[in-house]
């Protein structure tokens, strides 16, 4: 219990400073939103009127208590950019991020578990190699990149979906994931080379150990060994991985909806920052930071749960 | 599995390679002016075209949006008083006819019968009243310059000027809405206008949907419905085309150049805009003349446009566009045909025999910018000038560039509002607001103000060709070039009609059977 409160202060403080922080960066670059919407050609008492009335001439203290009063209370303000509430454009975004974030993760665990297994199984052959050979690539290419490259050979060349075709989940769900799969898959690569390579590296660890000798004498199966024994113990060195999978997922997410054209919240956060938009901005990447801070959490107890010696250490 | 994975990478090595192979064509095929033959092509009602943007419109409020996307967009959606046809002349939109006094203090517009808003509601001169007092209120350019306006009758609206301006036909292609229906900004989310489009539906970062106006008072649409999709960058417009996720897009050459031209039609048009590099000529070295002009004939303009822009761009030579072809003065075009010695020659005299360095901010949203900078390195590393290139993001560009004028160089695209000399012109006044130049020329101030008091064309031509011949002696910036700029679409559509200002017309656009 007393872990669970130190726990909550310790969060709560994060948020705090992610969000002053985040209003003080934005703050000192360079950037007049009210410049931005009329452009070249304003006069100087239009620029005057339009920063009254997004309130971005009171001094920043006020800017900032104003906003975190209002963020309390659930109000997130309105886009300066798009003149709509902060939260009805949050609202349609989330489900689209989320959706593609859930179709990244199963992706990864689909794939990383058994060929992080099949590589440790295989040690010292061909087979490792190749798998060793293809998570550095995965590791090395760039996001950006990878996006591009997966336009050109799956929807160019390959036909098998339209770059550019993204289909509201409202609309058509079943079109929404065939679209939606290569974004995703462009996000997954990365992380489904890094979690490969830990699960091989955790299970190499564990195979040398004692016990995985005495279920060996025991008899028991080869099977039962590497996915009863070794990867329920490897998988506690993996969690905490996961957990900063989440934040990777999201940065990854920024550029891959950029270049797909998915409308989700890392497009969003892109052009609220290029368009200046502090209300939208300062929502956005609260948002983002209290998911990664929740789902650390998350994974502190889960590792807790699965690993009854850390539960007994506390 | 392995094997499918290695037989994947294989595929993806020879689709990037054969997508090189494909993009390597020589470039020498200059006659891409327009590949389908218009003329035999049947045009067919009905159908949809979706229309590729690479940034985002996001307020359709006449009054307050601004870039110049928002603007080619609304452009299908409100009609003025009078509207601007392809050649650069005005015609009566909103109004049938008009009247100017010899004067030109007095404008009477005529309304034309039965124009209906997109709400249904018939035009009336309470509306059009309404427009103009708004137009006032929102610091439109050119209605400071409005002394009174009423409605005389049912159907006839007088505007009295307090100077004399034979360009405010222009000025009068301004939306007309309905009375009262913008005091909260409320267009920019559900425009109202006149236009042969009416505005459907907006899904932010996503799309906007036009649908035909059936009501239109004029040549109706061909097409039923007008997909506006944003795309995130300029280089994703040319993926978006090629999988067929979009009909039809507008870019710069260096991406239209590279559509595959069996399947698409290419108009050639400007983007009207004046680019340069514009020197700040309140800094040192930019301050003395002899430096201005030693850069002026340093830098190829024909060599930045065949690099950049793969010939298609128009050497201007002064801070005009071709596009106003009565008003642009081609004298000053070569006026500092490249000549590196003169250059050298001039630096010296200046008092840098050896040249100097000064840091150029590029607004790294635009890719074209950012080559031109490229270019002009080169060349003026000939002059033994040394030019740093610092990329700033487009926010603070406006604010450190623009409004507060901290740089020594930049290199932009500089748009008219409307389509006037005044436009373009009129910032290179010593006090003007918007001298992002610092230019100051007592000869200048005269001139223009001397060209603007003219109400006889051939003296207001001559007038504005003055104050172009001054910017040129003065070498107040380096004039490049207009950057082409190209409405690539399908060859299933035809009909694209292009415009001296920022305008794509889909009305204009057909499907053909």
């Amino acid at each position: 219990m007393r872990y669970l409160i130190r726990k909550a202060v310790i969060l709560i403080l994060t948020m705090f400073l992610i969000s002053l922080m985040t209003f003080l960066a934005f703050h000192i670059i360079p950037g007049d939103p009210a410049q931005l919407i009329l452009g070249t050609s304003a006069s100087a008492e239009k620029l005057e009127l339009l920063r009254h009335q997004l309130g971005t001439d009171l001094p920043l203290w006020q800017q900032y208590t104003s906003w975190i009063f209002g963020f309390f209370r659930g109000d997130f303000g309105t886009s300066i950019r798009y003149s709509m509430p902060v939260k009805t454009l949050l609202g349609d975004r989330i489900v689209v991020t989320a959706l593609l974030g859930l179709m990244v993760i199963v992706l990864t665990l689909v794939v990383s578990i058994p060929l992080g297994v099949y590589a440790a199984s295989r040690r010292n052959t061909a087979a490792e190699q190749v798998v060793n050979f293809l998570t550095m690539i995965g590791i090395s290419i760039p996001g950006f990149f990878l996006s591009i490259i997966f336009m050109w050979v799956f929807g160019l060349v390959l036909h098998l979906f339209t770059p550019g075709s993204y289909v509201s989940y409202q609309q058509d769900f079943g079109a929404f994931l065939r679209f939606m799969i290569f974004p995703a898959l462009a996000i997954a690569v990365p992380e489904i080379a890094i979690l490969t390579k830990y699960i091989r590296t955790a299970m190499l660890d564990e195979m040398d150990k004692d016990y995985v000798r005495t279920a060996r004498g025991k008899g028991a199966s080869h099977r039962t060994i590497l996915y009863g024994h070794i990867l329920r113990n490897a998988i506690v060195a993996v969690i905490p991985l996961i957990g900063m999978m989440i934040g990777s997922i999201f940065s990854g997410s920024i550029i891959v909806e950029q270049v797909f054209g998915v409308p989700g919240i890392g497009r969003l956060l892109i052009s609220s920052v290029t368009g200046r938009d502090f209300p939208l901005t300062q929502t956005l990447v609260m948002y983002i930071a209290l998911i990664i801070v929740i789902t650390n959490f998350i994974v502190d107890i889960l590792i807790q749960v699965i690993d009854p010696r850390i539960r007994l250490s506390n | 599995m392995k094997k499918r994975i290695f037989a994947t990478i294989l595929a993806a090595i020879a689709a990037v390679s054969l997508a090189a192979c494909g993009q390597s064509k020589p470039a020498s095929d200059n006659s891409v002016a327009s590949t389908a033959n218009t003329s035999d092509a049947t045009p067919a009602d009905g159908g949809n075209f979706v229309y590729g943007l690479a940034t985002e419109v996001d307020n359709f409020d006449p009054f307050t949006a601004t870039t110049a996307d928002a603007k080619s967009i609304y452009f299908n959606i409100y009609e003025g008083l009078v509207k601007v046809n392809p050649d650069g002349t005005f015609s009566g939109a909103v109004a049938s006819d008009y009247k100017i006094s010899d004067d030109a203090k007095t404008y009477t517009f005529t309304l034309r019968d039965g124009v209906k808003f997109h709400n249904g509601a018939v035009v009336t001169t309470d509306d059009v009243l309404y427009s103009i007092q708004h137009a006032i209120d929102s610091g439109i350019p050119g209605y400071d310059n409005v002394d009174s306006f009423e409605a005389t009758d049912d159907k006839t609206i007088v505007v009295t000027l307090k100077k004399g301006d034979a360009d405010f036909l222009a000025i009068a292609s301004q939306a007309i809405i309905p009375k009262d229906s913008d005091n909260q900004g409320e267009l920019a989310l559900a425009p109202i206008g006149t236009g042969p489009y009416k505005f459907a539906s907006y899904a932010v970062q996503d799309h906007v949907t036009l649908d035909k106006n059936p009501d239109y008072w004029g040549t109706p649409a061909h097409l039923n419905e007008i997909i506006i999709r944003f795309i995130a960058s300029s280089s994703d417009l040319l993926v978006n085309y090629q999988s067929g996720a979009i009909d039809g897009f507008t870019a710069n050459a260096a991406i239209s150049e590279q559509v595959d031209k069996n399947s698409s039609t290419i108009n050639v048009g400007h983007s009207n805009a004046v680019q340069a590099l514009y020197l700040n000529n309140a800094n040192t070295p930019f301050d003395d003349v002899r430096v201005r002009q030693a850069l002026s004939y340093a830098v190829d303009s024909e060599g930045v446009i065949n690099t950049v822009d793969y010939g298609y761009g128009t050497e201007i030579g002064t801070a005009m566009i071709p596009g106003l072809s009565s008003f642009f003065n081609d004298d000053v075009t070569h006026a500092y045909d490249v000549d590196v010695k003169k250059a050298k020659h001039l630096l010296s005299d200046a008092g840098y025999p050896n040249g100097f360095s000064f840091t150029v901010k590029v607004p790294s949203n635009y890719q074209v910018h950012l080559d031109s900078a490229q270019v002009l390195v080169n060349q003026l590393a000939k002059a033994g000038i040394t030019m740093d290139i610092q990329q700033v993001d487009w926010a603070t560009w406006l604010e450190n560039v623009y409004t507060n004028r901290d740089y020594d160089a930049t290199i932009i695209s500089v748009d008219g509002s409307i389509a006037s000399p005044t436009a373009f012109l009129s910032r290179y006044v010593s006090d003007a607001h918007n001298n992002f130049v610092n230019f100051n020329s007592k000869d200048y101030d005269a001139a223009y103000a001397k060209a603007t008091a003219a109400v006889d064309q051939e003296k207001r031509v001559a007038g504005f060709k003055e104050c172009q011949k001054i910017l040129s002696d003065e070498a107040a910036s380096v004039y490049i070039q207009d950057i082409a700029n190209n409405f690539v679409y399908s060859t299933k559509f035809a009909g694209y009609t292009g415009y001296p200002l920022y305008a794509v017309d889909f009305a204009s656009v057909y499907r053909i059977q």
